[in-house]
């Protein structure tokens, strides 16, 4: 190899270990198929515990999963980190959990907003588009395209379920309505998270 | 006419690496270049003499850790590299 050739390999080693280099952000697989299953049956349950139990309670209900989802995340990336001897949470983590808590703190309040202005169906466009939104965030830090594909296509159902209100007769409580968004939640984000989850495993990403 | 610490593959993604990261472990570089402990010890030792990384040992709790971290002298190296790598190939 001439030294023409070997300057430009070294660049072009450089070049790929400094974009590499950005995609050390250790996360655990399990976390993401343990949102898949608690996001599951929040969209299933919800509607139910608010219209039995009230808002408050509905709220707390909420609260109370995403809470201990969020602890629970927070306990499972702190064993990987010290499988890379990282101690604490590193700035891209960090980063990460506030886009979670401020994302699910303005969650839970439309859900209350929502439900006490009669427009149910509304909420799942709203979760659907913010659970979309953290996807979305996370893929361009954590550089993993299928968490940003993630987010767009639940960009693309919130878009279709606000259609899907907008011109259907009482499309803000239809109950049929409901009942798909409902599913659609289910599989797109419950579904996708599981699914996301095992594709990093599969991958070994950690 | 490049600097031989710095012209080897393993010791130029290594230093690219700790750009990014400004610190990282031991086990992570070790992951991240696919290369064996005592491979590793040996690159990070001669880039240690020459003061462009610090390397520093500890305990948390029981466990040991060992940190790498880039000086200053060792980010200048590296940015002069890239510009000789850059120059060569512009003026052959």
């Amino acid at each position: 190899m001439d030294q023409k050739e070997e300057a430009i390999k070294q660049i072009n080693t450089i070049k790929e270990s400094l974009v590499d280099s950005q995609k050390f952000v250790p996360y655990a697989p399990n976390a993401l198929i343990m949102w898949g299953i608690v996001t599951g049956i929040l969209f299933l349950f919800t509607q139910e515990v608010i219209e039995r139990f009230g808002i408050v309670s509905g709220g707390l209900f909420l609260a109370i999963f995403i809470s201990v989802s969020a602890y629970m995340e927070s306990k499972m990336i702190r064993k990987i980190n010290k499988k890379y001897e990282v101690e604490a949470l590193t700035r891209k983590q960090k980063f990460i959990e506030s886009i979670y808590i401020f994302i699910s703190i303005f969650a839970i309040l439309m859900t209350a907003i929502l439900f006490k202005a009669g427009a149910i169906n509304l909420i799942y466009v709203v979760w659907i588009f913010l659970i979309g939104l953290t996807s979305y965030i996370a893929g361009h830090i954590l550089n993993q395209k299928s968490f940003t594909y993630h987010g767009i296509v639940s960009f693309m159902i919130a878009f279709g379920i606000v259609y899907l209100i907008y011109f259907t007769h009482d499309g803000l409580q239809d109950s049929g309505l409901s009942y798909l968004f409902r599913a659609l939640g289910v599989v797109i984000i419950g579904g996708g998270y599981i699914w996301l989850g095992l594709l990093m495993k599969k991958e070994s990403y950690v | 006419m490049f600097d031989p610490l710095l012209h080897q593959p393993i010791r130029s993604k290594l230093i690219s690496l700790l750009i990014s990261n400004e610190e990282l472990p031991f086990v992570v570089l070790k992951s991240s270049l696919e290369v064996t402990d005592g491979n590793l010890s040996s690159h990070l030792n001669k880039l240690e003499s020459a003061g462009y990384i610090e390397i520093e040992k500890m305990f948390e709790g029981k466990r040991p850790k060992t940190v790498i971290r880039m000086h200053e002298k060792g980010k200048k190296a590296f940015y002069d590299y890239i510009k000789a790598l850059k120059s060569f190939v512009e003026e052959n």
